[in-house]
């Protein structure tokens, strides 16, 4: 309790700090949250490159609209916010969220078994990567950042049955993935 | 999460949850010393529109600056003007008094010794008029009204006195003169008692038997009595025509052995300019100032206008993770927006707020003047103006319905950000866009004006003068136009019968100055500064939500008015 009052308490000196214009405490903000917004951003972005301009152009508008954080929550998931929406607002400034490049076939996919653990980061981010950007927007929307499918409609101009039926599309393009991964894997296990 | 998301929340879904959650992936050095320099893009961005105001201040004070010391100046100089006249007018009243007792001591004489002797009547007032420092006034100062009677009565020794007389009465008229600049009451009981001198001196003439020729000098004494009458009390003294008296005012007095005969044919031709009654041009316009008090006048106003409208910070809330339970009555139903869309909502207002800005706008107005005093002008009259403000955007705002009993979602025209968040939204849906290319916004508020001001005038030269006026206005909205250089937002109109978000009336304070020229009697142009401030702000207090900024104008004015009652030479 001690700790997370202490905590509490240098993140709002840290905020008092960005809200006063500080450059030394916004860089100790952007070193507090840099490497895990860093992850999402690879997760929506196709390239690195792409997500580190999603992390600068998110940070830049964390500084110039700190002052509005309201601390009803925390500010790890206000930053977030912030992120996963610029990346977001990014993809469809590139048009890479439309439709038509999506006719990805889910049938005769392979199925099987796989652990997520044996793979690395690196491999799983790959094979989110790999997937087509709308896939790819719904699959981080829903899976992973916890969005249930009317707010995913709302925040990507789609109805909630179109992200239904994305979502499962993603996740059987994502099994098939992973089985097909992780079977080389196996194979060379039992060969052994 | 909702429950009816959970059953497809499987073990793929946790696991990647759990991997994603605390990964991290370090950036590229370089991402930190890119935001740093956006950061400080930005503030720099801030510090160039504060800078920008700055200026504009600092120019508007220097322009005041500028203007208040000219007039100053001006001023200052008038005053050392005047002063310089004064000590003139003091100093030439001291030998004039000294005159005047020894002239009313010849005048005393003169009357004494009419009925008995009157040659010797006439030599001593020959001689008076050579003790008061006019030494050949009787015979040699030749002034026009001597000359005529000379040329008339040349021929006999007689003639020769009513000459002498004559000259005696032109001493006495320019005595008179001088003494007429010093105190102009005093001087009426001398002219009468110089007149009455002349009259007596021309009856002695007659009764002593002369000629009926000798009639003619009485004859023509009278216009010179005349022109003496005629002399304005305000009239400029001889000693601010004549260098030579002025300089001799300021050094001292006048000594009989300083008057050389140059400065004697000096004040003979001024008091020749005064029996030609020629006042000075200034009088002349004076005159001409205070015989009119009603003044017509025209206004054309180049301004800059900051209607200062602020956009609320909170206009949607859009679906988020982040809920509070609700506690208590549920909030009025709002319309749905995407986080992305609420996203550029607010990147939208932001936008909104830093690339608002003034633009050019015009005001004119016709007005009539009524003078109180010599100073004070009420001013009234009609205006009117168009206030423009410009912002440069790149969002565009589209709404949508839906219909229930068709089952369908229309779509209304795409707005600016403006107009939709100055009011709650009515449609069940929003989407706010960002364009490709950014695109202007003019706001156009067209407004009829009722002042009623005051102005006040002081001369800064013969044709220059300087005012000052404040008014308050009651303004009235006509029209309101907002007009997107976008084609595909439509413009918006209001009229003044219209429901709309602005204040259809509403005061505002008017102040100006500057500078002006009389180009002739009746007609003068002005130009100045002019600001105008409203007392409230441009919207309603209904949809007021934020805080608002009073609206103001700062400009150029200029104008011309007509002063009634005038041939205009």
């Amino acid at each position: 309790m001690k700790l997370f009052s202490s905590n509490k308490s240098e993140e709002e000196k840290l905020i008092e700090g960005c809200i006063a214009g500080k450059r030394d405490m916004q860089q100790l903000l952007y070193d507090l949250y840099a490497k895990k917004m860093m992850m999402v951003c690879l997760r929506y972005a196709p390239t690195t490159f792409e997500a580190e301009d999603i992390v600068q152009e998110g940070f830049v508008k964390v500084f110039s609209n700190i002052q509005n954080f309201k601390r009803d929550c925390p500010l790890e998931y206000w930053i977030r916010k912030i992120i996963v929406n610029t990346a977001l607002k990014h993809l469809r400034q590139k048009s890479l969220l439309t439709v038509s490049h999506e006719s990805e076939e889910v049938e005769n996919l392979s199925s099987g078994d796989y652990n997520l653990n044996d793979y690395s980061m690196d491999e799983l981010l790959s094979i989110i990567q790999s997937l087509a950007p709308r896939y790819r927007m719904v699959f981080n929307l829903y899976a992973i950042e916890g969005y249930n499918h009317k707010e995913i409609g709302e925040m990507l101009d789609i109805s909630e049955g179109t992200s239904k039926s994305q979502y499962s599309r993603a996740r059987a393009i994502l099994q098939s993935m992973l089985v097909q991964q992780d079977r080389p894997y196996k194979e060379h296990v039992i060969n052994r | 999460m909702s429950s009816t998301d959970k059953k497809d929340y499987g073990e793929l879904e946790q696991s990647m949850w759990q991997r994603f959650q605390d990964a991290e992936a370090t950036p590229g050095p370089e991402v930190w010393s890119r935001i740093d320099h956006a950061l400080a893009m930005q503030e720099n961005a801030k510090y160039k529109k504060r800078a920008l105001f700055y200026r504009q201040l600092a120019a508007a004070c220097f322009i005041l600056f500028v203007l208040a010391g000219s007039a100053l100046v001006l001023h200052y100089k008038k005053d050392q003007k005047d002063t310089l006249l004064a000590t003139t007018t003091q100093q030439q009243r001291k030998p004039i008094v000294e005159q005047d007792v020894t002239g009313n001591a010849t005048i005393a004489a003169n009357s004494a010794s009419t009925s008995a002797s009157p040659e010797a009547g006439n030599y001593s007032l020959t001689e008076s008029a050579n003790n008061n420092g006019f030494p050949e006034a009787g015979k040699q100062e030749v002034p026009t009204i001597a000359q005529a009677q000379n040329q008339n009565h040349s021929r006999d020794l007689e003639e020769r006195d009513a000459g002498i007389r004559s000259g005696s009465a032109s001493a006495i008229a320019q005595q008179n003169y001088s003494y007429d600049n010093a105190d102009g009451r005093t001087i009426k009981a001398e002219r009468s008692e110089t007149t009455e001198l002349i009259a007596g001196t021309a009856g002695t003439n007659e009764n002593t038997g002369i000629s009926t020729d000798a009639k003619a000098p009485q004859e023509t004494y009278i216009p010179a009595t005349q022109a003496i009458a005629s002399v304005p009390d305000n009239y400029t003294s001889p000693a601010t025509i004549n260098p030579l008296l002025r300089r001799n005012a300021i050094l001292g007095t006048t000594t009989p052995e300083e008057n050389t005969e140059e400065a004697i044919a000096q004040q003979a031709q001024a008091g020749l300019a005064l029996a030609l009654n020629k006042p000075a041009e200034s009088d002349k316009k004076e005159a001409a100032v205070t015989a009119s008090r009603w003044n017509v006048g025209m206004g054309y106003g180049s301004t800059y206008f900051t209607q200062n409208i602020n956009i609320p910070s909170y206009t949607v809330t859009p679906h988020t993770i982040f809920k509070l339970p609700s506690v208590g009555p549920q909030p009025e139903p709002k319309p749905s927006m995407s986080v992305d869309s609420e996203e550029n909502m607010r990147d939208a207002r932001i936008e909104f707020q830093e690339n608002t800005q003034a633009a050019m706008s015009y005001n004119v107005d016709a007005k009539a003047g009524f003078r109180i005093g010599k100073r004070f002008k009420l001013l009234s009259g009609l205006g009117y103006s168009q206030n423009t403000s410009k912002t440069r955007s790149s969002y565009i705002v589209e709404q949508f319905l839906f219909n229930p009993r068709t089952n369908e979602r229309s779509k209304l025209k795409p707005t600016t950000v403006f107009l939709p968040s100055l009011s709650t939204f009515t449609t069940d849906s929003v989407s706010v866009v960002k364009t490709k290319q950014p695109f202007d916004v003019d706001y156009s508020y067209q407004m009829l004006s009722i002042p009623l001001g005051m102005q006040v005038e002081g001369n800064l030269g013969q044709n220059w003068y300087w005012y000052a006026t404040g008014s308050v206005a009651a303004n009235f909205l006509m029209q309101t136009t907002i007009k997107s250089s976008l084609l595909e937002i439509a413009s918006v109109t209001y009229s003044a019968t219209d429901d709309s978000p602005f204040r259809k009336v509403q005061f505002s304070g008017n102040m100006g100055m500057g500078i002006g020229k009389r180009i002739s009697n009746a007609v003068n142009v002005s130009v100045g500064p002019e600001y105008r401030s409203f007392f409230k702000s441009m919207l309603t207090d209904d949809h007021a939500i934020a805080n608002q900024g009073r609206p103001y104008t700062i400009g150029l004015n200029m104008g011309v008015s007509y002063i009634l009652g005038h041939d205009g030479e």
